[in-house]
């Protein structure tokens, strides 16, 4: 005897019917009940009375139920089969609320995403110079003089420095001076092509002992032992040698130095603060053997012993200036080294450990790339808030989505969950999601890679061969998972089953408070993020904007000029020939940080030399083109001119270094220094050059805006590396083809290398806003992230809230009403975060701001501003829902109970 | 760790079920280790056979110990379809194949003990 299909039927409705749900389960009873009824019916029972007996012979619905209770109980004592269970369940619900999801994973994946680009850029800079073998042992030497008015914290040291710590200190295993000469032409001699090196530096022999630079050809301990011998970096080689051995060949610096290349090393790796091409020996460098302690031209670098402390040898450096420079401060000042001391003289080294050089250098100049651990910081919180955002959006779709999900819980309970295991099942959804947004924002983070490598103007790429990438993420996976689900796992399975399950039914309020908190945490989030970025855009145009002392604009800036040697000034005169081309100054000295840079110490003809008529003041050797040239202003005075041949001992001042010399009446003032021989470096104590002030001008800007206008002096002389020209065309492209053809013209084989005075001078911003474009962008981002969230919430609530809408409308309010309704509750958190926002980004940006010696006020306007956009923000997020909501149709909506 | 029905809602079996508690995994893995797949119906009509109707597994206990020993890896199940009707065949994985003897010969040294301890002989 066989059952047909409306018996089966039959059977297994009545099985489900007792809840039967588990897999499997309820075919297999099925099945056997089958079975038992054949067996019966065989016997000659009819099908009914067959059941029945089987029914009861399975111990009726509690048997059966009983059966599932203890399968499921025996099953889930396995870790595997629960979380097959849980998994399953999850990625059930996930596909049945498609939109929530959505919006979930894609807010989750864009976060993850930004924050993925940010923890790369990170981590890029905290490794700076991580790959030195002795990078522990390796401290820099920061000079900080105070002497007189001015004081002075530089990287640099004197030349004798380094030779002196060996002598004096067994600590001291060894040490390294470097002294760059910033870019070179090279060429090997027999070619008449020069090279533009950008980085040259001469160094001691003992460069390689110190740091880890892998050699490609040659003898790291010898290469650079003896004067005239250059290691190049491999591309170097590349660019003067092709694929010819480089070793043993001759090259010509800048057209004069012949040199042997005795190394080649690999290039310094990306994050190096060292970055050099071409390393000439020290031998070379006739000022390396000065003996004056007061001029500080190396970077000195110090390797300590295993056994050495940086401490201890910082403190008895006091004793090594009182020995070595004491006396030579006798000699110039004329004054004892004890007396000057208390009258405030300092003269102190300290010791920079190598690991710290990049991010916690900040000094007028350095040797390479340093950066800021501000903008670590700025990263790091930026990188946490878009996560913190991201993850709010889930908490918040979450429990609000609770009253969808309350009759589940409901049931999960009465069936005979516990606590813990709904707990589980809710994680494992979050982490679940969190795992799917973490796939796609690899692979968002894999496609803006590029756009923000040049943004940031980095080289970074993602690990994949790294496998602490993957230990990470999913350590990230679990964590983002677990913090994103935890609270909202806590509050579905902490519902009651028989409230639940009664129909009191959560209302759209449930969790509000927490709920409201988080949109709160979201919108600070938000506007102190659109605060800062227009913070600093603010800045930015007011740099820009700034009234700098003279005019950047229109100034053609041709490089290498004193390649040209004799035909400098025909090449001038060819140029100025032109009628676009008004002056042209030869002046390596330019308003730009990136320029010539050289001080001296002045002091006022007739006054006693002591620190307190001393003055420091930068010297900036230029023609008598140079004020017209750069469009600076002469506000007393006379600019230098040929038709004075005294001219060759007079100066112009600038304001501040009139004000520093106490000038009352600056013209005809004279001014005295310390004679001094500008191939050695050295000074002579005993004579005294005097110059003659014909000139001040008004103060300009030639640093970037954090630091302020310091003294400058100029004076008439040679620096012949740059010429500029003031062209007052329109026609750029023609005054660069012109200025090129003449330069080609005299065939000196130099190539043609210019640049715009302007540029040079954005270029001194180059970090402000780098800083800005990443902040905005991913200000954008954290924007979108909190929209989205927030039309996720608005279109939840708006839709437990339709009923109740309807009603209203027949009852007879407007549609304005309705938008008004649904929208004030969010109108009132946004002005809550607006309040707990603004101090919180103004003293950030205060913080921020505190960098710059000239800097702009954010004004009241700029808060009410970013509040508005705040409230858009929120009003189109939320607006599109609440007028959805009003205009509908209330018939329909009610109608459908 | 076999589930035994705390109200035995079937009269499982003649012998005191105390005996049983213990035995059923074995019976069952014995059973599909000698009869290769076989269906929850068929294994409760072969263990009657066998017992000559002496012992009778209950649904309650089948089951929950065929899943449990499917979740342990001891068993894998192969449906078929029958028109309406779903059979689920269980058969033994490699590892159930090798526990077989095992649990059969741990069952046999026990039986062996129990003749010395209580002083019986085989019938």
């Amino acid at each position: 005897m066989s059952l047909n299909n409306s018996h089966i039927e039959f059977i297994k409705n009545e099985i489900e019917r007792r809840s039967i749900v588990a897999d499997d389960l309820v075919d297999e009873l099925v099945d056997h009940f089958c079975e038992l009824i054949e067996e019966r019916m065989d016997n000659g029972q009819r099908f009914f009375e067959a059941f029945q007996a089987t029914m009861e012979s399975f111990g009726a619905s509690s048997g059966i139920t009983e059966i599932q209770q203890e399968t499921i109980k025996t099953q889930q004592q396995q870790l595997s089969v629960m979380f097959r269970n849980y998994f399953k369940i999850a990625i059930r619900n996930i596909k049945k609320q498609k939109f929530y999801s959505f919006i979930n994973v894609f807010g989750l994946a864009t976060g993850i995403a930004a924050s993925l680009l940010i923890t790369l850029f990170i981590i890029n800079e905290l490794q700076y110079d991580n790959f030195h073998t002795n990078r522990n042992r390796i401290y820099r030497i920061i000079s900080d003089i105070h002497f007189g008015d001015n004081d002075f914290t530089f990287p640099v040291a004197p030349a004798p420095l380094a030779a002196a710590l060996r002598l004096e200190f067994p600590e001291v295993e060894n040490t390294v001076r470097i002294r760059k000469q910033g870019s070179f032409l090279v060429r090997p001699v027999e070619s008449t092509e020069n090279i533009k090196v950008d980085d040259l530096g001469f160094v001691d022999s003992t460069f390689f002992r110190i740091f880890t630079v892998p050699f490609i050809a040659g003898s790291a301990e010898d290469a650079l032992k003896g004067p005239n011998k250059v290691v190049i970096s491999e591309s170097t080689a590349k660019n003067l040698f092709g694929s010819e051995e480089a070793l043993g060949r001759q090259v010509l610096l800048n057209g004069d130095r012949q040199a042997v290349v005795s190394g080649v090393f690999q290039d310094f790796p990306s994050n190096s603060h060292i970055q050099m091409d071409i390393l000439v020996s020290m031998e070379s460098l006739e000022e390396s053997f000065s003996q004056i302690w007061l001029s500080n031209n190396f970077f000195t670098y110090v390797l300590l012993s295993k056994d050495g402390s940086s401490k201890g040898l910082e403190s008895k450096f006091p004793d090594m200036v009182d020995k070595y420079v004491g006396p030579q401060v006798k000699q110039f000042v004329g004054v004892d080294f004890e007396e000057a001391k208390e009258s405030g003289t300092r003269i102190e080294y300290t010791l920079q450990s190598l690991p710290d050089v990049y991010l916690h250098s900040n000094y007028t100049f350095d040797i390479g790339p340093t950066s800021d651990i501000q903008k670590v910081y700025i990263f790091s919180a930026i990188a946490f808030l878009i996560i913190v955002l991201a993850c709010i959006n889930f908490m918040n779709l979450s429990t609000a989505r609770s009253t969808t999900r309350a009759k589940e819980v409901g049931i999960r309970k009465v069936l005979g969950s516990i606590r813990g295991h709904l707990m589980r099942q809710f994680l494992t959804e979050s982490v679940l999601l969190t795992a799917i947004a973490f796939i796609i924002a690899i692979f968002f983070a894999q496609i803006f890679l590029p756009a923000f490598n040049q943004i940031a103007s980095k080289d970074l790429s993602i690990p994949f061969d790294n496998p602490l990438f993957y230990v990470i993420s999913l350590t990230g996976i679990l964590l983002l998972g677990i913090a994103a689900g935890l609270y909202p796992s806590f509050f579905l399975s902490a519902f009651r089953p028989v409230q639940v399950l009664k129909g009191k039914i959560l209302n759209s309020r449930s969790g509000a408070p927490i709920r409201s908190s988080l949109v709160v945490l979201q919108f600070v989030i938000t506007i102190a993020l659109l605060l800062g970025t227009t913070a600093v855009y603010k800045q930015l145009n007011y740099i820009s904007d700034k009234k700098l002392g003279f005019n950047k604009e229109q100034v053609l800036i041709v490089r290498d000029a004193y390649m040209l040697g004799n035909d400098l000034e025909a090449y001038r005169n060819n140029v100025l020939a032109s009628s676009d081309i008004s002056y042209g100054a030869v002046s390596g000295f330019l308003p730009v940080t990136s320029s010539n840079r050289s001080d001296a110490t002045y002091w006022e003809e007739g006054k006693a030399i002591d620190d307190e008529s001393m003055v420091n003041s930068q010297v900036w050797v230029v023609d008598d083109q140079y004020v017209n040239t750069m469009g600076m202003e002469i506000i007393d005075g006379r600019n230098f001119s040929p038709e004075y041949p005294s001219d060759s001992t007079a100066v112009i001042l600038n304001e501040t270094a009139a004000k520093a010399f106490g000038l009352d009446e600056p013209v005809g003032s004279r001014l005295q220094s310390f004679a001094y021989n500008p191939r050695t470096n050295e000074s002579y104590p005993d004579s005294f050059n005097t110059y003659t002030v014909v000139g001040v001008l008004r103060d300009f800007h030639f640093n970037d805006m954090h630091r302020a206008i310091s003294p400058v002096m100029l004076q008439l002389g040679n620096s012949r590396s740059v010429i500029s020209f003031r062209f007052n065309s329109t026609n750029t492209d023609e005054v660069i083809a012109f200025a090129e053809k003449e330069w080609k013209a005299l065939n000196s084989g130099v190539p043609f290398n210019y640049g715009f005075l302007d540029d040079e001078f954005s270029s001194m911003y180059q970090n402000e806003q780098r800083l800005g474009d990443i902040i905005t962008i991913f200000a954008v981002l954290a924007v979108l992230i909190g929209c989205l969230g927030l039309f996720g919430l608005a279109t939840f609530l708006t839709e437990q809230r339709t009923k109740e809408i309807g009603i209203r409308k027949v009852l007879g309010a407007s549609n304005q009403t309705i938008i008004m309704l649904l929208s004030r509750d969010f109108g009132k958190l946004v002005l809550i975060s607006f309040i707990v926002a603004v101090p919180f980004a103004w003293y950030m940006i205060s913080r921020w701001l505190i960098s710059f010696e000239y800097k702009t006020s954010i004004g009241w306007e700029i808060y009410v501003i970013v509040g508005l956009i705040a409230f858009a923000i929120a009003g189109i997020s939320i607006g599109y829902q609440a007028i959805r909501a009003a205009f509908s149709n209330p018939a329909e909506i009610i109608r459908s109970e | 760790m076999e589930y035994i029905p705390k109200n035995p809602m079937y009269l499982q079996h003649m012998h005191d079920r105390e005996l049983l508690k213990g035995t059923l995994q074995t019976i069952i893995l014995q059973l599909l280790s000698n009869n290769g797949e076989m269906y929850g119906y068929e294994i409760t009509q072969k263990v009657k056979d066998l017992s000559r109707g002496s012992i009778l597994v209950t649904e309650g206990a089948l089951y929950p110990t065929l899943h449990k020993l499917e979740s342990d890896g001891l068993l894998k199940t192969r449906r078929e379809k029958n028109g309406k009707r779903i059979r689920k065949y269980y058969y033994l994985t490699p590892d159930g194949k090798s526990i077989v003897t095992e649990k059969v010969d741990a069952f046999r040294s026990f039986i062996q003990t129990m003749y010395h301890v209580l002083e019986i002989k085989p019938v």
